[in-house]
């Protein structure tokens, strides 16, 4: 008993030894009532530090056990509508009270905010709303203010110089290639980021296997953006003459089902076929590219395209209704399906000045002309993909029907009048099937390409008399041309491999039969005469390539090296039905490429790639059998089959800091293209015949990219800098004498997007173009021929009252020019928008100076074409948007 | 002159902590929820918003997108929407999202624990608050200096980071009682993390928060045992909650009851 009082003491003793008890009591100052629930805080020497802390109770008494650190400690009383109070005292027990003065407290207000770009792993994110703008409306519009991200002219995307290869929706790829659709019609506020998954393997049984190096675009859209139908539309009408622009569009985005349809209908310049064009394709090793793509043997003389919006030049009266849709079925698979149809007249007039350059002198051929083009196009598509980790089945059904009819009028010396018929057909089936087959994955490929491409050229009167018409005048001449093929490339693949080593043995066929057919006809006092042999070809020709490729693939980490090691067999057939003349090669092709990826760090990726393409090109350039082309330039070729070699060296580096913002990728290439073949030109007056002669030559090609794109958070700008340079070297012949062309582009761009100011926005985009042409004789006689051009497109918008924008948008193009007079030309709109929930009004005034002309200078080899082109009037326009 | 602007601002003073001392909120704090729905599979983690709206009597604890999912599965049943369309609205209902609301009277040191299933089901208890042990580590949450904390509570190992500069013994779910408002709390695996977006002071009223009505008083282990049984067999929790039974059709017609699938349960309470 005596040891435990004895205990008790000693224990209670080195107890308040080691800690002090301060009580005492709260209450408030003026009425000195209890504060309940205060806080006291025994706090360390910095006053920041809490050390212990107690509460007081309901009569407004507090007990707190300090440490007895220090030799003196700060107690601090705070609750919530009360002066906080600290007091330094002793450290030892004690008493004391605390009277507070009733305050204001003034709580923080805090919220996060997210960082515009970051990064996880191999995604970088931008949210939206920090790059949006009151003047934005569809996701295109915030994607191409992106850091590190471009929208060329026709839409495609590239992130840090790289096109995207996929398009996703939520993870979804609903529209595969043709992904400006998405862009032009999701809004930017329903989706919350933009992702760009760098080095993206679109197969999930082949993720974290091989590395793909193609990035690909994630539109990660909001809750408010899924599961519900959104609806637009747009009504806009205006004078003079009447213009229209009227939209609508639908929506809708689930887990299971996506899809995107709309009608759109405008006569106000803006080209609607951008918007369904296949912007990206993927092909399987072993593949060429594919025939799907039309081949215009005949044309009508046109104006070259002013480096203007067609919102400034085109006449036109175009229609678009497109259809996409997708769905996921129980077993994982997705069908998709896409039709479009669309009905494009456009119209465009101006004069023209095409300028031949030769070594000594040059030929100029002046034009004023007058076009139309009526394009009814049909196309679409269905697709069942089967993307899982254990197969990949995708099977892809495409057909096309494009009629086009085009005329044109030339007014110079007595009205010639062109009409061309071109009715294109095609159909193509592409599957592909990746399987595990006892620790390997085979890959089955089969794409079948069928197309009909028919034209019918009329020239009234007729051109050539000295060559179809023993030089008499004639009214009319048509020249007719067929172009079938069938294009069937097949291949069978199996991937070896663990860890870091991996073996992809390919096997395959490409089959390809062509026919091409052509025969020119004249009229001559109302009579029709069929011309003779001279001006005909009929040739067959098939080829089958059978090929077999060792591709080996060294993985680690990031790093990867590609060795691919191709050997083709090539048997060409042709059949010249005319000259009854058959000609059977065979070849056998090494085509080897190397790519090698390696980073730097974590932010530096660089890349190495060398390729050699060995090819029998078009062999319809070997009818020797006149055809023209248009009404002054005919061509007649050797029969010899084209071939061509291409070497490629591409080296590239590529920098990107999510936390900087920063981004920025240079690529340098080297390549030569050896073709068996060469052109003769020959000029006589406004005509040119053109002779492809056997001759061995070679191009020989280098350019250089460079891109820096860096985003200031504070202030919300975006500065993009580009810079491209490209020099060639290769041989023609010209009036029958071999010169040596020389040419030299450079271009630098500059794009500002500033939206750091509550009241004012602004975008600017200014690119200087260089060229540079110079034509060597071998009697080193030179004609050089250069112009320089400026263009300076700037937008301004201010934010008035909260929902009211006033804009003006500018465009000024000044041109320096060796060989014509130098002009400059600008362009202004200006307009208002009024927000009302909603509903969006927009009056706009646009070409306010009323500009009626435009000169634009176009180069290609020995060929300068000056243009002057009608521009569309000033028009006042009023349109109405809404969401529903 | 000098004593007219006195009285004025005495009376400025007195009527402003005069609507401080009302219950209405006076401060809002919003934190991001992650919660780990199987304790052994670290990709099971949902995030959840929840609102801690604090009044000067009371404060109230509850999921932001539960609310939301309620109003929007509401509004699409007064629409009369085709059970097809509800199905594909189901991502907007938030089922997933925490449903109990937590009422913590301060007078009565007492927490009004609420959760609604078909029913609505609430008990009071006496609210535990846990030991906590301060440490000196410090980090900067929402511009504010944080303090850290430790403590066992309610079967797992919490740390918490707590703001002194906000004088509001308050934190999310039942965590309370440090020296300052608690911004970001997380047990050591990770499990559940809390952390604080954004504060808000001066009454954000959250127009879509609808209170649970007629609740119906059950005890809080009985609660927690419906809890568990809906997360782990929804099958039996519906037939004995809903009375319902789920079967499937055989190609003969006849109907037989869908095999049970049972799914891990991770509580954040594990105390018994």
């Amino acid at each position: 008993m005596r040891f435990g009082i004895f205990y008790a003491i000693l224990f209670s003793w080195f107890s308040s030894f080691s800690q002090c008890i301060i009580s005492g009591s709260i209450s408030d100052s003026l009425q000195h009532l209890p504060i309940v629930d205060a806080m006291v805080v025994e706090l360390d020497k910095d006053h920041t530090t809490i050390l212990s802390f107690c509460n007081s109770d309901e009569n407004g008494k507090f007990r707190l056990y300090c440490s007895r650190k220090y030799d003196s400690l700060y107690i601090r009383v705070s609750t919530l509508g009360f002066q906080a109070q600290t007091k330094l005292i002793s450290s030892y027990t004690q008493k004391n009270d605390f009277f507070l003065t009733a305050v204001f407290t003034q709580l923080p207000t805090v919220t996060i905010q997210r960082k515009p770009i970051s990064q996880k792993g191999d995604t970088i994110n931008y949210i939206v709303s920090t790059f949006s703008g009151k003047q934005d409306r569809s996701i295109g519009d915030i994607i191409s203010k992106l850091p590190g991200i471009e929208i060329g002219p026709t839409g495609a995307i590239k992130y840090n110089g790289k096109p995207i290869s996929t398009y996703y929706i939520n993870g979804l790829n609903l529209l595969e290639g043709r992904y400006a659709i998405a862009n032009q019609n999701i809004p930017f506020d329903i989706v919350d980021r933009v992702q760009v998954l760098e080095n993206h393997q679109p197969i999930k049984l082949l993720d974290s296997l091989l590395t793909n190096t193609s990035p690909a675009l994630n539109i990660d859209l909001k809750s408010r953006g899924k599961n519900k139908f959104i609806g637009q539309g747009e009504i806009g009408i205006g004078s003079s003459p009447f213009i229209s622009d009227d939209k609508i569009s639908g929506l809708l985005f689930t887990k299971k089902i996506q899809s995107i349809t709309a009608y759109k209908y405008n006569n106000t310049g803006t080209k609607l076929i951008n918007e369904i064009a296949e912007q990206a394709t993927i092909m399987q090793i072993g593949q060429n590219k594919d025939m799907s793509d039309k081949e215009d043997i005949l044309s009508v003389s046109s104006l070259p395209k002013p480096l203007l919006p067609t919102t400034r030049y085109l006449f036109n009266n175009n229609h678009l209704f497109y259809l996409t849709g997708l769905k996921e079925l129980q077993n994982k698979a997705l069908i998709k399906f896409n039709a479009s149809y669309l009905n494009d007249f456009d119209e465009s007039s101006g004069y023209n000045r095409s300028i031949f350059f030769f070594p000594i002198n040059s030929v100029a051929i002046t034009e004023t002309q007058k076009n139309s083009l009526n394009t009814n196009k049909i196309s679409g598509n269905f697709i069942y993909e089967l993307n899982t980790k254990g197969v990949y089945v995708k099977n892809l059904l495409k057909a096309e029907s494009t009629i086009a009819n085009e005329i044109g009028l030339i007014t110079d010396s007595g009205n010639l009048y062109q009409k061309l018929e071109n009715p294109f057909y095609f159909v193509q089936n592409n599957f592909t099937a990746l399987f595990p087959i006892q620790k390997k994955i085979m890959t089955v490929t089969s794409l079948t390409t069928l197309s009909s491409n028919r034209e019918q050229l009329d020239i009234t009167p007729g051109s050539f008399p000295e060559l179809f018409n023993n030089s008499f005048n004639y009214s009319r001449l048509t020249q007719h041309t067929f172009l079938g093929k069938l294009h069937s490339q097949n291949n069978i693949s199996f991937l070896i491999g663990k860890g870091t080593t991996f073996l992809q043995l390919t096997g395959g066929t490409d089959f390809m039969f062509r026919n091409f057919r052509s025969f020119a006809d004249k009229s001559i006092s109302q009579v029709d005469h069929m011309l003779n042999d001279s001006f005909k070809n009929d040739l067959n020709g098939h080829s089958f390539r059978s090929y077999l490729d060792v591709t080996t693939i060294l993985k680690k980490g990031k790093k990867q090296l590609t060795i691919s090691f191709p050997l083709e067999i090539n048997d060409i057939n042709t059949t010249n039905k005319i000259l009854n003349v058959v000609t059977k090669e065979q070849k056998m092709f090494f085509n080897p490429t190397v790519n090698m990826t390696l980073p730097v760090g974590t932010s530096f990726l660089t890349e190495l790639t060398y390729t050699r393409k060995n090819n029998f090109d078009d062999f319809s350039q070997s009818a020797n059998g006149f055809i023209l082309h248009n009404y002054r330039s005919i061509s007649q070729n050797d029969t010899i089959l084209p071939r061509s070699l291409i070497n490629n060296f591409l080296f590239a580096f590529s920098y990107r800091n999510s936390l900087k913002a920063l981004f920025s990728n240079f690529s340098i290439s080297y390549s030569t293209i050896w073709k068996n073949i060469i052109y003769d030109q020959l000029y006589n007056n406004v005509y040119i015949i053109s002779k492809s002669i056997a001759y061995p030559n070679s191009r020989n090609n280098i350019r250089i990219n460079t891109n820096v794109s860096k985003y200031f958070v504070k202030s919300r700008l975006n500065i993009s800098l580009s810079f491209n340079y490209g020099i060639s070297k290769s041989f023609q012949f010209q009036t029958n004498k071999l010169v040596d062309i020389s040419s030299q582009d450079l271009s630098a761009k500059f794009k500002v997007n500033f939206d750091g100011l509550s009241f004012l926005s602004m975008e600017s985009n200014s690119d200087i173009q260089y060229f540079k042409n110079k034509i060597i004789s071998i009697t080193n006689r030179a004609n050089i021929f250069s112009n320089l051009q400026f263009f300076q497109n700037m937008k301004i918008y201010f934010f008035l009252r909260k929902e009211r924008i006033l804009y003006f948008n500018s465009y000024l193009n000044k041109v320096w020019d060796n060989t014509s007079n130098n002009s400059h030309s600008f362009f202004g709109d200006l307009g208002i928008k009024q927000k009302i929930k909603r509903i969006e009004i927009e009056l706009s005034i646009k070409n306010i100076s009323d500009i009626s002309t435009y000169k634009s200078v176009y180069f290609s080899n020995n060929l300068e074409q000056v243009s002057q082109t009608q521009i569309r009037p000033r028009s006042f326009f009023l349109s109405l948007y809404f969401k529903f | 002159m000098k004593s007219c602007f006195v009285i004025f601002l005495s009376i400025f003073t007195i009527s402003i902590v005069k609507s401080q001392s009302a219950n209405n909120t006076i401060y809002l704090c919003k934190y991001d929820f992650i919660r780990q729905i199987d304790s052994t599979n670290k990709k099971s983690r949902i995030t959840d918003i929840m609102y801690l709206e604090i009044g000067s009597e009371s404060s109230k604890y509850y999921s932001h997108l539960k609310q939301l999912g309620i109003r929007n599965s509401s509004n699409d049943q007064a629409m009369k929407k085709p059970i097809e369309v509800m199905m594909q609205n189901h991502a907007n209902y938030y089922s997933e999202a925490e449903s109990e609301i937590i009422t913590h009277f301060f007078k009565s040191g007492k927490i009004k624990v609420i959760d609604q299933f078909k029913n609505t089901y609430c008990y009071t208890v006496p609210i535990i608050v846990p030991d906590w042990k301060i440490q000196r580590d410090t980090i900067t949450i929402l511009k504010q200096l944080c303090q850290k904390a430790t403590a066992f509570y309610k079967g797992r190992h919490y740390i918490a980071w707590f703001a002194s500069s906000i004088p509001l013994k308050l934190g999310p779910w039942e965590f309370t009682g440090l020296p300052g408002l608690i911004l970001r709390v997380t047990d050591t695996e990770e499990q559940f993390v809390f952390e604080c977006t954004s504060l808000t002071a001066n009454g954000e009223k959250n127009n879509i928060y609808h209170e649970y009505s007629n609740c119906q008083e059950i005890s809080q282990k009985k609660l927690k045992e419906l809890k568990r049984l809906r997360a782990i067999d929804l099958q039996t929790f519906d037939q004995i909650e809903y009375g319902v039974t789920w079967t499937q059709k055989n190609t003969d017609g006849t109907s037989v009851p869908i095999k049970r699938k049972l799914k891990p349960y991770n509580p954040i309470d594990l105390s018994n």
